[in-house]
């Protein structure tokens, strides 16, 4: 499996989907090589290419869970990343880049031939590979094995991008989706976009929704409130793709007529600053808050924190963070766009461009509490069928079918 | 020799605007008048009509040997009057032929039974006045809003002058068992036949009948009652029941042994062969107050019941009447949710949890004009 995060190095949805994806497909009897990017920190010991690194493992569980062999990758690649930013990282590298590839592009060239050495070392049946970032080196792995090959579509560059889209990147995806022998999508809205955006014949395409593991960080409890009255929450990257915007606008009405509610913006992103000038322009002031970008337990606090989540996503194609917050008894609005919204029926839902409903909603939670008690109850018997399970289920379908049904 | 009793219950709510919670105090419109005109049309057109004509080709047929008993809710006469004369038409013809009984139940499909007996008598004694005036008679069976039945329903409708009360099937629930009325003083409860009455919409009526017919040879009294609420939405259930009307009487009068009858005459058929307490019995609490929103919602609109007395207002006494309609908190069940439930089709609004907000919504505004404020601000 070709994947781009592992915990604990996660920045996103992306590697906490990996993450029990693999596991429940590894408790299931199915043996993962996973395969990783992974730059080393200042000070650790360099060069540990091709070998199991430590680091990658959850430190709590000592390892990896059984069945899954992490294979890191040495490359400053990262998901969510864009021509420009690799440029970035790459000279803020120390003073030596490395090997490293000079640009985005030929770096992911570099990184498949990594995948064709691993892919002739290691035995097995099926390449699955998440994301267009994968696509060389699962088409390289193909080429060196002659196994099938899934790819896994998270994302399109059209959803990320919000339109700006990257040709090169673009061409990837789609010769990924052309290529693959099949194809998971995580929604059905995602489904419709490979269609629309690729003209990929839909019968080649699955779903398979994603899914939150079971007990796993349990909701903190006794969390004090720092200050009086209610918690609205955002939580994601601060960029279009999440519809900040309407978030920031939902406020500045839902705090016309309930003066006590406090707005929290956490993450970071390229439209932070765009986003606290426009707060600051509506005279939101202590009411609409910034975190900047927050990890692990700082997530669970927050959620702990807060009266409720909303995700106001332009276009989402699962969007995990929504069960996170349910998981957390917090009671969630998400956009009728989004993937989650197929699986969720006890979250209220908005179009994301509609300020007035997402306020109006917003009211509704904090002025009705039968409301928001209603939607955790049944939230939480709803989440108890949203598993990994389930998942991994059709997963195995799609590799049956790839591998011509052993 | 078996007996059938037939009961539709036949209502349409008005349909609820969506009232977003910055509507609350701008003084807007409850109610849709235009969906809610064009929910009767569909409604009338699609079930009502056809249906009333087929009740009266059959009885013509049967030279009155089919009958059958409607309650018409008052508010869906109300909306008739306006909107539908045809159909009033129709249901002043059926009451003419006098094979047809007309229950009284709730003017406002109302759930007033479980919170005050001030309105739920209120209620009853409108929706008496309303079919006395438009179809000149005087209903002396009584049927709860869908069937909510326990001993101070019992008590209430024969204090009340009602001679009879069908009811949600409390017993006898068991396959094979009898539907027997059961008496409590001069009042006879005719209860539900549940599982027939269900079967009858979900089987191929030929195979229904067949069944009835093998299954029954004694004075059994067969109560089946069904709910038309949304018929002409879901076209499944009014095809059903037409399919049912089309088939099952026919069948069932060419056997000489089989014999429908009106719920007064099935009560004067026989005295009631024992005496029961009426237990709770209909779909009551569990189907319309199953979770938090339908409890908040039902709580918070019959607590206004003192100040829209107080206010002396007719509009706001009907306005609250008519927010009383059962739907509107059927509306709410969360339950099925995630496995997708079919009749969600048939609501106005797309979740249960919409449904809640804009019923509260109207609620807080409603709360703000009784009071004589121009505007609430929560």
């Amino acid at each position: 499996m070709f994947g781009w995060e592992f915990p604990p190095a996660i920045s996103g949805g992306l590697g906490t989907a990996c993450f029990g994806m693999t596991k429940t497909l590894a408790q299931r009897g199915h043996r993962i090589t996973f395969v990783v990017p992974f730059l080393p920190q200042p000070g650790s010991p360099s060069h540990v290419s091709l070998m199991a690194a430590p680091g990658f493992a959850d430190a709590d569980e000592g390892g990896p869970p059984a069945g899954i062999a992490v294979r890191p990758v040495e490359s400053p690649l990262r998901p969510y990343m864009a021509p420009p930013a690799y440029g970035l990282l790459r000279k803020s590298l120390l003073a030596s880049p490395g090997p490293y590839g000079p640009d985005l592009f030929s770096e992911l060239g570099r990184y498949a031939e990594a995948a064709g050495i691993i892919a002739r070392q290691a035995p097995f049946d099926v390449i699955h590979a998440h994301e267009w970032l994968s696509v060389p080196a699962a088409l390289r792995a193909r080429g060196v094995s002659g196994r099938p090959f899934v790819l896994h579509v998270h994302a399109l560059e059209f959803d990320r991008s919000g339109g700006a889209v990257d040709a090169r990147i673009a061409a990837i995806e789609r010769q990924g989706l052309l290529e693959a022998d099949r194809v998971i999508a995580v929604s059905h809205f995602t489904k419709r976009r490979i269609a629309e955006c690729y003209g990929i014949d839909p019968g080649k395409v699955s779903v398979v929704h994603n899914a939150v593991s079971r007990g796993e960080a349990a909701g903190t409890t006794g969390e004090s409130k720092p200050f009086g009255g209610k918690i609205v929450l955002f939580l994601g990257r601060i960029t279009h793709q999440k519809g900040p915007g309407t978030f920031v606008e939902a406020a500045a009405k839902v705090l016309r007529v309930l003066p006590d509610v406090t707005f929290v913006m956490a993450g970071s992103g390229d439209l932070m600053p765009q986003m606290i000038e426009r707060a600051a322009e509506l005279g939101l002031g202590s009411r609409f808050l910034f975190t900047g970008f927050l990890r692990g337990e700082e997530v669970e606090r927050m959620y702990a924190l807060s009266d409720l989540y909303v995700m106001p996503s332009v276009s989402e194609p699962f969007g995990i963070a929504p069960l996170e917050a349910m998981r957390a008894d917090v009671p969630v609005i998400i956009s009728r766009q989004s993937g989650v919204a197929e699986v969720l029926h006890h979250a209220l839902q908005v179009d994301f461009w509609d300020v007035d409903e997402l306020a109006g909603k917003i009211c509704a939670v904090l002025s009705y509490e039968a409301l928001a008690r209603e939607m955790v109850e049944r939230g939480r018997e709803e989440l108890e069928t949203i598993t990994w399970e389930r998942a991994a289920r059709l997963i195995e379908d799609v590799y049956r079918e790839v591998t011509g049904g052993q | 020799m078996p007996t059938v009793v037939l009961h539709f219950d036949v209502h349409l709510p008005l349909r609820l605007r969506k009232f977003g919670f910055f509507d609350i105090g701008r003084g807007g419109d409850y109610f849709d008048g235009e969906g809610s005109r064009a929910d009767l049309g569909r409604f009338a057109e699609g079930f009502a009509l056809p249906a009333a004509a087929l009740m009266l080709r059959l009885i013509r047929r049967h030279r009155g040997r089919f009958r059958v008993s409607l309650s018409v809710s008052g508010m869906l006469l109300e909306q008739l009057k306006k909107g539908q004369k045809p159909l009033l038409e129709s249901f002043r013809r059926l009451a003419d032929t006098g094979c047809v009984e007309w229950v009284c139940s709730t003017s406002h499909h109302s759930l007033a039974s479980l919170f005050s007996e001030a309105e739920f008598r209120r209620q009853i004694a409108l929706h008496r006045r309303m079919i006395r005036a438009l179809l000149g008679l005087t209903p002396v069976v009584f049927r709860n809003t869908a069937g909510i039945c326990d001993e101070a329903v019992a008590r209430i409708a024969r204090s009340m002058g009602f001679r009879v009360i069908l009811a949600g099937g409390a017993f006898d629930r068991d396959e094979g068992a009898l539907c027997r009325p059961w008496g409590n003083g001069a009042l006879t409860v005719l209860p539900r036949h549940d599982r027939l009455s269900d079967e009858m919409v979900r089987q191929d009526p030929g195979a229904f009948a067949g069944r009835l017919a093998e299954g029954f040879g004694g004075d059994e009294v067969i109560s089946l009652v069904t709910e038309c609420g949304r018929f002409g939405w879901d076209d499944a259930g009014g095809r059903a029941v037409m399919r049912f009307l089309e088939t099952v009487p026919g069948l069932l009068l060419k056997r000489r042994n089989w014999r429908f009858c009106t719920p007064s005459e099935a009560a004067a058929l026989r005295a009631p062969e024992r005496t029961a307490r009426p237990l709770p019995s209909g779909p009551g609490r569990e189907a319309f107050l199953s979770n938090h929103l339908q409890r908040d919602a039902a709580e918070t609109l019959f607590a206004l019941e003192g100040r829209v007395r107080r206010a002396g207002s007719r509009r706001h006494l009907d306005t609250w009447r008519r927010l009383q309609a059962s739907d509107y908190l059927e509306a709410m069940c969360t339950k099925g949710l995630s496995e997708g439930d079919p009749a969600r089709a048939s609501h106005p609004f797309a979740s249960p949890y919409d449904a809640y907000i804009h019923t509260m919504n109207i609620l807080k505004d409603f709360s703000g004009r009784i009071g004589g404020e121009s505007g609430v601000r929560p």
